[in-house]
Order: structure tokens, then C-alpha cells, then sequence
């Protein structure tokens, strides 16, 4: 029997493609010669273990779904479909999931993701929205068996019982536990909570795998509630721990984080009502201090403080009033002193000092000699008195 | 305050609104009378933030994905 080439090759393909054994294998190897076409996005490597290797490819609508970057010299673990490449009559994989093998291959793929979430910039600190101090309405995403959604309650219940406590239960751990999740926590985040919490009791790093989930990681990001995550215990970390707005190392912590606690506010409360009475007294003593210091003032306490110093104003120019008119008058007399003193040089009195007298009649100077007649009483007036004399000869009778 | 207001204030508000009057009374620039009545509000307040804190009742709600229902049963 002859064929040729294309017929063998179509042979063998249908022959590979009809046992059932090999439509789905996993097949575990290290990846080797890992190309990715530039274009198509298909990626092209080997298989391979200390025996031998096969050719493997991995279309892109496959690729995109990978949780991890392949690289040479990885341990992984493939699903695939073994097949002909007719053209060049090699069997190979189809490709349609892989998988990092083994815990360090995983925490390889973690890291990556990670890597990959931070470009897109989902644990930027910028991004984290700041916690409501006083949440009233509270959603939980957790599952609605576990502890984790009791410990929240109590915490709750004992600290701020001021709110309302919306639960939307999700499957915690498990294949469909991601998108479990991830609905959830949208359909809190529409629901009008002021904080979420996604929360999930301790567990095995598998059992916490899901809140890795990269889908649940953007949908963390992505609400528009401030999200608070508490997977595991202190010491587990998941990707959504980061991508949410806070972390907390517990469930209880979550709860404690997202409300404040009513004793506190208690005393909050006292203070501000300390503060409030403390003000409201001092404003009125302050009211009290300036009415007494008014009160106290000269004008109020005596009245006739202020008459008196009136009066004194009054006194001080009633003085310089009377100096005044005083000084005038000395200033007066002074002129008329001196004035008195030349009138004094002229005046006939001075000239009966010098033994001359002078002769009145009835008050009436004499100064004619005929005027009298004998028997007429005169007065002669000295310098210093006067004497009364009677005329004894008349005038004419003197022989002169 | 009326009676409508005060049933609408929620913790948070009444919080920051009796922050607010101790802060304008320690300024101490008011005139008497609104210090007063800031005082008696004030006082309102402290009796609202005290009964709110004291009565309240944590409420319990159930959401499901699905049709997004409210259930009120988890409230024992």
C-alpha cells in the first residue's frame, strides 16, 4: 500500500483525535523554547522532563485567560488535547489551561499577578478611599455560616449598634467562590453602605486562594464603597487585602476599624458638654467683669467726685479772675499815687507849710481885703488847724 | 431646633454641629443673647448624641445577589 504523506500524516491525526484517552490530558512538564507569536498572541514551547519532551502550543484565546507569565525552566502543570500538525507530521498539545505546579511555581504566579494589578495601579495608596467616621449602614460580604460574620455582629453590637448591618452572603472558598464574591460585594456597593467589609475566617492558603481571584481583586478596586478586607488571620495575606481601602488582620479587627466605639463617643459627648457649660459660664462671668468694672468707674460710684471737680475748674478761674482784677487795681492806685504826688507839689496847702495862712469866710476863700468889714468872723487856716479871728480894722484904715 | 430637624439628624450631624457651637462659643466675640442661644442648643444636642448613643439597636439586613431582595428575618 502506498500513500503519500498528507494521507499518512491525516491518518495518524484522525487515528490520535479518535481515542478518547488523549482529547483531555494533564500533562506536567517544564516549559521549554517558549515563543509567543508576535501577532497572533499564540505561544509555541516544549514539554519537557529528564525523558524527553513534546511540542506544545497555546492559542491566545487561552493565553488571555492564564494566571501567570510562562517562562522557560517553569514546573507546570497543562490541560490539553494531543493532536497532528499535519504540515509537519509532529503530534502536539493543545494547550487550553496551565497552571503553575507545585507551591513556589504558585507563589511565582502570585507574584506576577500581583505585579500585574499594580500597573494597572490597584494597591495604589492614592487610590484608597478614606474610611466614613460614622458608617450607618454596614454590608458584609462572608459567608452566612461562618464565624467571621458572628465575631463582626458582636464586635458591632458592642461598639456602635447605631447602624444597620447588611449582610450579602458569598461562597468563601472554592472554584465558584470568586465570583460568588465579587457579585456580592457589587451588589452591597449599589445598595447605598457607607463601608464594606469582606471578611472570611482563617484558613489554609488554599481555602484563601479565592481572595486572590484577579476578577474579585478589580472588583475590590473597582467599588465605590470604601471596602475593608480581613481575610484569614494576621498573618494571611490575599491580593484583595490590598486592593481594598484597609486591611485588617481579622474579622473582629474589620468590624472595630469600620465603626468607632460608643464609649468613646460617650465621652466625647461629656467633654464637649464640659466644654459647653465651662464656655457658656465664662461668657458670663466675662459679662459680669466688665459690668463690675463700669460699676467701679469714678463717673459711677460718686457722682459729686465729678460736681467737684467742676467746682474746682470753677474755683481755679474765679482765682485768676480775682488776681487779675487785683493787679489792675494795684496798677491803678500805683498811676493815682503818682499822679497824686504832682498834684500834692501844686496844691496851695503845701504853701501854708511855709508860714503863709489862708483866710475863709463861710468856707469861702478870702481874697480881697474889702470883702470883710470889721466884726467879721473869719478862719485862718494853717498847715496844721485852723484858728478863728475877728476883724478888728477894716480895709482902707491901713496906713500904708 | 424643631422637632422635624431634630428627627433628621443623624449622630454624625448632631456630632458636628455641637463641635461647631463649642468652637464659636470659645471665640468668645458672640454677643450675649446668641451665646445663649447657641448654649440651649447645644445642651440639645448633648441630650440627642446621649439618648442616640444610649437607645440605639444594631439592625440586621439580608441582601441576595440575585434579586437584590431586603429580608429583615436575620433580626431575631
Amino acid at each position: 500500500m502506498t500513500i503519500t504523506v498528507s494521507q499518512l500524516n491525516r491518518y495518524v491525526k484522525a487515528v490520535l483525535e479518535e481515542d478518547p484517552r488523549l482529547r483531555e490530558v494533564y500533562v506536567k512538564g517544564e516549559i521549554a523554547g517558549l515563543v509567543r507569536h508576535r501577532t497572533s498572541g499564540h505561544y509555541y514551547f516544549k514539554l519537557a522532563d529528564e525523558g524527553g519532551s513534546v511540542k506544545a502550543v497555546m492559542f491566545s484565546r487561552y493565553v488571555q485567560a492564564l494566571e501567570f507569565e510562562p517562562a522557560d525552566g517553569m514546573a507546570v502543570l497543562a490541560r490539553a488535547s494531543v493532536g497532528v500538525y499535519e504540515r509537519d507530521g509532529a503530534y502536539q498539545l493543545y494547550v487550553t489551561e496551565m497552571m503553575p505546579d507545585g507551591a513556589g511555581a504558585l507563589a511565582v504566579a502570585l507574584a506576577q499577578r500581583k505585579e500585574r494589578l499594580a500597573a494597572l495601579g490597584v494597591f495604589d495608596p492614592a487610590n484608597k478611599k478614606p474610611l466614613p467616621p460614622f458608617p450607618r449602614k454596614i454590608g458584609v460580604v462572608t459567608s452566612k455560616s461562618g464565624a467571621a460574620l458572628h465575631d463582626i455582629r458582636t464586635v458591632i453590637e458592642r461598639r456602635w449598634p447605631l447602624c444597620t448591618l447588611v449582610l450579602c452572603s458569598a461562597q468563601v472558598q472554592g472554584k465558584d467562590a470568586p465570583a460568588s464574591l465579587k457579585k456580592a460585594l457589587e451588589t452591597l456597593d449599589k445598595a447605598g453602605c457607607d463601608v464594606l467589609l469582606l471578611a472570611r475566617g482563617g484558613g489554609s492558603a488554599e481555602e484563601l486562594w479565592c481572595f486572590n481571584d484577579e476578577e474579585l481583586v478589580l472588583a475590590v478596586h473597582r467599588c465605590r464603597t470604601p471596602v475593608i478586607s480581613a481575610v484569614g488571620h494576621e498573618i494571611d495575606y490575599t491580593l484583595c487585602d490590598y486592593a481594598a481601602d484597609a486591611r485588617a488582620p481579622t474579622p473582629s479587627a474589620a468590624a472595630e476599624m469600620a465603626v468607632p466605639d460608643r464609649q468613646e463617643m460617650f465621652r466625647r459627648v461629656r467633654e464637649l458638654e464640659g466644654k459647653l457649660q465651662k464656655s457658656a459660664e465664662s461668657q458670663i462671668a466675662l459679662r459680669r467683669q466688665m459690668v463690675a468694672r463700669l460699676a467701679s468707674h469714678p463717673a459711677l460710684r460718686s457722682p459729686r467726685g465729678v460736681v467737684e471737680r467742676y467746682k474746682e475748674k470753677v474755683d481755679i478761674c474765679y482765682k485768676a479772675l480775682y488776681n487779675s482784677k487785683r493787679i489792675l487795681i494795684q496798677r491803678l492806685e500805683h498811676q493815682l499815687a503818682k499822679e497824686a504826688g504832682l498834684l500834692d507839689s501844686l496844691s496851695p496847702l503845701r504853701v501854708l507849710d511855709r508860714g503863709y495862712c489862708m483866710v475863709l469866710q463861710k468856707d469861702a476863700p478870702v481874697t480881697r481885703a474889702k470883702s470883710l468889714q470889721v466884726g467879721d468872723e473869719v478862719e485862718l487856716r494853717f498847715s496844721d488847724g485852723s484858728a478863728k479871728a475877728a476883724v478888728t480894722q477894716a480895709a482902707g484904715e491901713v496906713s500904708g | 431646633m424643631s422637632k422635624q430637624a431634630k428627627n433628621n439628624l443623624t449622630f454624625e450631624q448632631a456630632m458636628c454641629r455641637l463641635e461647631a457651637i463649642v468652637a464659636e462659643l470659645d471665640g468668645g466675640s458672640l454677643p450675649l443673647d446668641e451665646s445663649l442661644a447657641l448654649f440651649s442648643e447645644g445642651a440639645e444636642l448633648v441630650r440627642f448624641c446621649n439618648q442616640s448613643l444610649e437607645k440605639a439597636k444594631l439592625k440586621l439586613d439580608e441582601l441576595f445577589p440575585d434579586t437584590a431582595r431586603i429580608n429583615s428575618a436575620l433580626d431575631e
